[in-house]
């Protein structure tokens, strides 16, 4: 399946955003409200979670330019990232942690800051080193 | 923690990290080892008879499509060219032997079939375009030397 490509990169800079406010507030909730983002983005497909929904009907019916199409699977990857980004996050916060969630929030502030700036998926990036580790597949 | 430290220092760590890939990506480099010869990789395909242009995807790089795009468009009208892509998934063995670790990752290997140089990241069109012209030269070169 294609989507278009502006798509993610627009979630990542809302992504990026409500990061921000879960450090400033110290906010296990909001955290939890964009795991499950990065949940229905990574199991659903990004262009079905809340961002995607977002961008399809009242960011592109405004663009002027048609947006060049990209497979579904690599964002998607990267909303898998996120979300375990989100799960440590969480654990975090169960465990009592404020370490482990602000580290876990600020590695996934850090990959959404690089997409939605510079257009670089670093779950993409990780997937080959994590195969050439021998970590997945 | 200081949250707004952590916050500028993820920030500025982010930003610089994104500057030094935007300043490096895409642009040729070194040759990692001219030991291995394109017929030593046994990829199954015929070397180009001017060069051999090999790229390393992944399924989920979301920019190998659209280099394979430029590369196809800037090769088109040249049949002494050969353009091969590769899963580096599927042929883990071979990109670790060839020292790939992003997709997408462009090789170029001259008309002996020895890796020239290559490029990580996406490629601009005009890098692209002198690559191929050098690698070409180097060949002239070498039958001209003949």
């Amino acid at each position: 399946m294609q989507i278009d490509a502006r798509g993610p990169r627009f979630g990542a800079a809302i992504t990026m955003v409500v990061l921000l406010l879960v450090i400033y507030f110290d906010s296990a909730l909001l955290l939890a409200i964009q795991t499950l983002v990065w949940a229905i983005g990574a199991f659903a497909g990004p262009h079905k979670s809340p961002y995607g929904f977002i961008f399809k009907t009242l960011v592109e019916p405004r663009l002027k330019s048609v947006g060049e199409l990209e497979n579904v699977k690599p964002p998607q990857f990267a909303q898998l990232v996120g979300f375990l980004f989100g799960v440590v996050g969480l654990i975090g916060v169960v465990i009592g942690s404020s370490t482990v969630f602000l580290i876990a929030t600020a590695f996934a502030l850090a990959a959404a800051f690089l997409n939605a700036v510079f257009n670089f998926c670093l779950g993409c990036e990780m997937y080959l080193l994590l195969v050439r580790a021998r970590l997945i597949r | 923690m200081n949250h707004w430290l952590l916050v500028a220092s993820v920030l500025v760590l982010s930003s610089a990290f994104g500057l030094f890939l935007h300043f490096t990506r895409g642009k040729l480099t070194k040759k990692y080892s001219n030991e291995i010869s394109f017929d030593q990789l046994k990829i199954g395909q015929e070397l180009g008879k001017k060069a051999t242009i090999l790229q390393f995807k992944t399924e989920y790089c979301s920019i190998c499509p659209g280099v394979k795009r430029q590369i196809n468009d800037l090769i088109k009208s040249d049949n002494g060219i050969s353009f091969y892509e590769i899963d580096a998934v599927e042929r883990i063995e071979l990109a670790k032997k060839l020292h790939v670790k992003s997709s997408p990752t462009v090789l170029f290997f001259n008309e002996a079939g020895l890796e020239e140089g290559r490029i990580i990241g996406a490629p601009k069109k005009d890098q692209l375009r002198n690559t191929l012209e050098k690698i070409t030269t180097i060949k002239t070169e070498k039958t001209n030397a003949n």
